[in-house]
């Protein structure tokens, strides 16, 4: 009788570098993702569960993929696979902004991180979209797979960080917000200023509002009444609501700039027209909110509600907890994949759950 | 014994109500949900919006799943919109449209439809985006979509059908070029002969392979454009249009259901 399949989807931390001809490894080893470099030629996780379960295995994984990817190939797999030769899915999800999309000839690509169509669908594709998305696709998954046995963990951080650190400016934006309200970070009212700072600088209205707001309340930085307006003009000047009344204010206060009231209402009218409202959910709320939360099956989600601030955990934080100097159970400081050892212990933890429910 | 549920969705072409993102105003005459809940004496519950595309239906799907009781549902209707369409969900409280409540927001790159746009997409733009809203991603994913909601939709009464043409634009060469991809793209994909054709109205949709959307039961009927749609420049069904398309699911109804 031949083996049962181990099915793993997900991104580059599931990838196997070893199914790679050497010549594809080649080209990558010279290319300017330079992620497949000597040194990675170890068993990643799917195949070392594989073993412990005594499957065969099937690695779907591809670097670079978000959860369209993911949920695709889902798909693929149910309708391709007869039921009975699969022993386990393991889904492990990707970043939740990363967008997937099949070439002309049905390769999977994902959106190049730069020019206005990438922030404008950074834009759209806000932290509400992404997140709704996900949800959705978690619980697709849990429906196509009722009849199957399967496990899922969320892989990489789902947040904004890589994008921010390319320096998209919406992304950085964002990052500020996360660190100035503590979403998903330790609150660190420097570390926002700083990412609030480099999207301003490149003329983000949001950005440059926030920066202001950070510069009147002394958050991070010096209290700065007239840096604060500088900041605020610009993003007024460029239609944000937000910092339209906040230049308000400044001039019927008389802070930072000679007291003008109907300079003020010139502003307050402005934002009105716009009619501003200033609720802004944030992530864990929009994810705690969504009717979706309730009904993931928790034993089959490993790391659920995956989120540090409501108890639940992803890959990344799993290895940063044994290892948090990332010397032990990543490539490098530089690259935070899994090393060989990372690979081990997200083999063993899904080996533990699958026990857990399917022994 | 309260009446069961006709929970409907879809784009403009199931939406009680004209819209641009200036005004907002409700058709005079009523549409094919509510023509067809008459019918089958069901309470009328129409989700549909105006410019959404297959994400934002899917979507709906899966809030319409968690939210209702299996037993309280008669039906539902699933009315697909065009393929390359984009939708976004996003924080209803943040007020970036004027109709704030929605939580949805659509993108359509195909257009050039900058000056409507919430961010506006300048020409280079909206080439890379085209790019990856390429003829076989949307529709792969279109047809990832229809499987899942049959999927989902399992144990609960249902009816598909394709609204809107499927892929816009596509006119001269491109219609042969793309058109041919699109085809190739379709009929190759293991989704293909997954679709419970019975339960999806004009499958397998395209004209050429035999099938139709609700655009090809219109034409066929008034080609002329003069009798079932509010006007040669608005495409949209009038009043007769959307009697008809309920007779057509009525009829798809009866024969599966009663």
């Amino acid at each position: 009788m031949s083996r049962k399949k181990l099915i793993a989807i997900g991104c580059s931390f599931t990838r196997d570098i070893l199914s790679f001809s050497h010549v594809s490894r080649g080209v990558f080893e010279n290319s300017s993702r330079g992620v497949f470099k000597p040194g990675y030629d170890f068993p990643v996780w799917p195949t070392l569960l594989a073993d412990k379960l005594d499957m065969d295995c099937l690695n779907l994984g591809r670097g670079g993929m978000g959860n369209d990817y993911i949920s695709a190939k889902l798909v693929d797999t149910v309708l391709s696979e007869k039921k009975e030769d699969i022993g386990l899915v393991v889904l492990m999800w990707s970043g939740w902004q990363r967008i997937d999309y099949q070439d002309i000839d049905g390769v999977w690509e994902k959106m190049v991180r730069r020019g206005d169509a990438w922030n404008n669908n950074l834009k759209y594709n806000n932290a509400h979209n992404a997140t709704t998305k996900s949800l959705r696709y978690f619980l697709m998954s849990q429906m196509l797979l009722k009849d199957i046995p399967y496990l899922m963990i969320q892989g990489v951080d789902v947040q904004y960080k890589l994008a921010a650190e390319q320096g998209i400016a919406y992304a950085q934006y964002n990052l500020g917000l996360m660190y100035e309200n503590g979403d998903g970070v330790s609150q660190d009212y420097k570390t926002a200023v700083k990412w609030y700072r480099l999207s301003a600088e490149q003329g983000n209205a949001s950005a440059q509002t926030s920066l202001g707001v950070m510069y009147a309340n002394g958050k991070g930085v010096l209290q700065d009444y007239k840096t604060a307006l500088k900041w605020w003009r610009l993003s007024a000047e460029q239609g944000d609501a937000r910092a339209q009344m906040k230049l308000g204010w400044m001039y019927a206060d008389g802070q930072g700039v000679l007291q003008d009231y109907k300079t003020a209402v010139k502003w307050w009218r402005l934002s009105a027209e716009q009619g501003y409202v200033t609720a802004e959910l944030k992530w864990p709320q929009i994810f705690l909110n969504s009717k979706i939360f309730d009904e993931i099956d928790e034993k089959k989600f490993i790391g659920w509600p995956i989120m540090r601030e409501i108890g639940g955990y992803n890959v990344i934080d799993m290895l940063d907890k044994l290892d948090p100097e990332r010397t032990q159970l990543r490539i490098s400081k530089e690259d935070h994949h899994p090393n060989a050892e990372g690979h081990k212990i997200i083999a063993q933890e899904i080996y533990n759950a699958y026990e857990k429910v399917y022994i | 014994m309260s009446r069961k549920k006709l929970i409907a969705i879809g784009c403009s072409f199931t939406e009680h109500a004209q819209r641009d993102i200036n005004y907002k105003k409700i058709y005079p005459f009523d549409v094919w949900p509510q023509h067809l809940a008459d019918k089958l004496d069901m309470e009328c519950v129409n989700l549909a919006r105006g410019g959404m595309g297959n994400e934002y239906i899917s979507a709906k799907l899966v809030d319409t799943v968690l939210s209702e009781k299996k037993e309280d549902i008669g039906l539902v209707v699933l009315m697909w919109s065009g393929w390359q369409r984009m939708d976004f969900n996003y924080n209803p409280n943040r007020n970036i449209l004027h109709d704030v409540k929605s939580g949805w927001v659509g993108l359509f790159p195909h257009k050039d439809n900058s000056s409507t746009e919430v961010y506006p997409m300048n020409r280079e733009g909206r080439i890379v985006l085209l790019k990856y809203n390429n003829t076989v991603s949307v529709t792969m994913k279109s047809l990832r979509h229809f499987l899942i909601a049959q999927k989902l939709l399992e144990d609960i009464p249902y009816l598909m059908i394709q609204g809107v043409h499927p892929i816009s634009g596509l006119v001269g060469r491109q219609r042969q070029e793309l058109g041919s991809l699109w085809m190739q793209t379709f009929l190759n994909s293991k989704i293909f002969d997954e679709i419970d054709e019975k339960k999806f109205i004009g499958w397998p949709i395209m004209q050429e392979l035999g099938g139709y959307s609700v655009t090809n039961m219109l034409d066929k009927l008034d080609p002329e454009r003069t009798q079932l749609r509010i006007s040669k420049e608005n495409s949209h069904p009038s009043g007769e249009g959307h009697k008809i398309i309920a007779q057509e699911i009525y009829n798809a109804y009866e024969k599966i259901y009663i």
